[in-house]
């Protein structure tokens, strides 16, 4: 699997909204209950909090997946680690009656940064979303470890400040 | 939780595990978990979930020294998977690996080996009334920290394999993950019969993918 054909499985292009899981399980598979699998995804996925807002990534290439991956493993111990996504589309989501507000991210990649949005959403309006994206057969999509290795070693070529320790390092991802 | 595990071959002859000697020692649990140390700690760990990318590490290794110096770091590690667990949704179940993977032999001498044994006791005992029952995501956890801690290798492929025929999803989950973080022969064979053999179809997938990644790794480092 590479970063490409992973952009594929995630729709990335034109435009895609990511989520990160917690745990694979959490989108569970086309074979499961419907209902079950939709109130379990909405409930995991987003950990249902009507105080809360829910981080997505707004991607639209490989190259903003390689960053966003880099950018949330940044947070991690390690940036060599299993990463699993999500994508709904924008259509989904404005079915849905969900209002995106571009806010800054919090990653450690400067570039993954400005394509954070926040979203607030009703436990029904995420119970939809989650339905929607299920009938359209999407599958969650794991950035492994072995992808992750060579994302992390092409954007620590490239200056992106999540690959480095230094808190002054500029982001090389950012001037691009 | 019924799991249905593999608890004879956790303690064969080769386990190097002994029971810890505090258990029987008489304490205050009450007086451990409202201690300064321990509201300390778990103040630091709620800092390190709601910071930003740019202040984890240093967050992270300020809650493992705490954890790493507590005089009873068991009350600290149930501290800690109980905050994490409930802040699952602010990424709280890879902050609890995060760190619990760093505490060498200390997770599974002051910690897992008693939490499987009182598991086990809690689930051999269903007509207890018993109100508090882990979820699966302390497993997830503790397996996810099992395989990547200092401890030896076949100590940490013993403790995962006694959950290899656990009946849920989410717990077998862990197991696959777990195993997929380890390095033996011995963890790619388990997952190879797995991918084949279970019941639930996404966990012979998800353990295809790690085994598929694992080659590709192998064959990239």
């Amino acid at each position: 699997m590479s970063i490409s054909q992973l952009s594929a499985i995630l729709f990335v292009e034109p435009v895609v909204y990511l989520r990160k899981l917690n745990r694979r399980s959490d989108w569970g598979i086309s074979g499961d209950p419907r209902d079950g699998r939709v109130a379990h995804a909405a409930e995991r996925v987003f950990e249902t909090d009507p105080t809360s807002k829910y981080s997505l990534y707004r991607v639209r290439s490989s190259v903003e997946l390689q960053r966003v991956a880099v950018g949330l493993n940044g947070n991690r111990h390690s940036l060599v680690e299993n990463l699993d996504l999500i994508s709904f589309t924008p259509d989904e989501l404005s079915t849905c009656g969900i209002v995106l507000t571009e806010t800054a991210g919090e990653t450690r990649c400067l570039a993954a940064n400005r394509l954070h949005v926040d979203v607030e959403a009703s436990k029904d309006q995420l119970t939809r979303l989650c339905r929607l994206a299920m009938d359209a057969g999407r599958s969650s999509a794991r950035v492994s470890k072995s992808i992750m290795r060579g994302v992390a070693s092409e954007l620590t070529t490239f200056g992106c400040h999540a690959t480095t320790d230094a808190a002054d390092h500029p982001c090389g991802c950012e001037s691009d | 939780m019924a799991h249905a595990l593999n608890f004879e071959s956790a303690f064969d002859s080769g386990s190097t595990h002994q029971p810890s000697t505090s258990r029987g020692r008489s304490r205050n649990p009450l007086l451990t978990r409202t201690s300064h140390g321990l509201t300390t700690f778990r103040q630091s760990l709620v800092r390190l979930i709601g910071s930003a990318g740019e202040d984890k590490q240093r967050l992270r290794d300020e809650v493992l020294k705490r954890l790493m110096s507590a005089p009873e770091p068991r009350v600290f590690i149930s501290e800690l998977l109980n905050v994490c667990t409930a802040a699952s949704g602010r990424d709280g179940l890879e902050v609890a690996i995060d760190v619990l993977s760093q505490t060498g032999n200390l997770l599974l001498d002051q910690y897992a080996w008693d939490y499987l044994v009182a598991d086990m006791w809690r689930s051999n005992h269903p007509s207890l009334d018993i109100k508090y029952l882990p979820n699966d995501d302390y497993w997830y956890v503790l397996l996810r920290s099992i395989a990547r801690c200092d401890a030896a290798e076949d100590v940490r492929y013993r403790f995962i394999a006694a959950f290899g025929s656990a009946p849920s999803r989410g717990l077998m989950e862990g197991v696959v993950e777990a195993l997929g973080d380890l390095e033996s022969a011995a963890a790619r064979k388990l997952l190879g019969e797995i991918s084949g053999e279970h019941a639930d179809p996404f966990i012979c997938e998800l353990a295809r993918e790690v085994l598929d990644d694992r080659v590709l790794d192998d064959g990239e480092t």
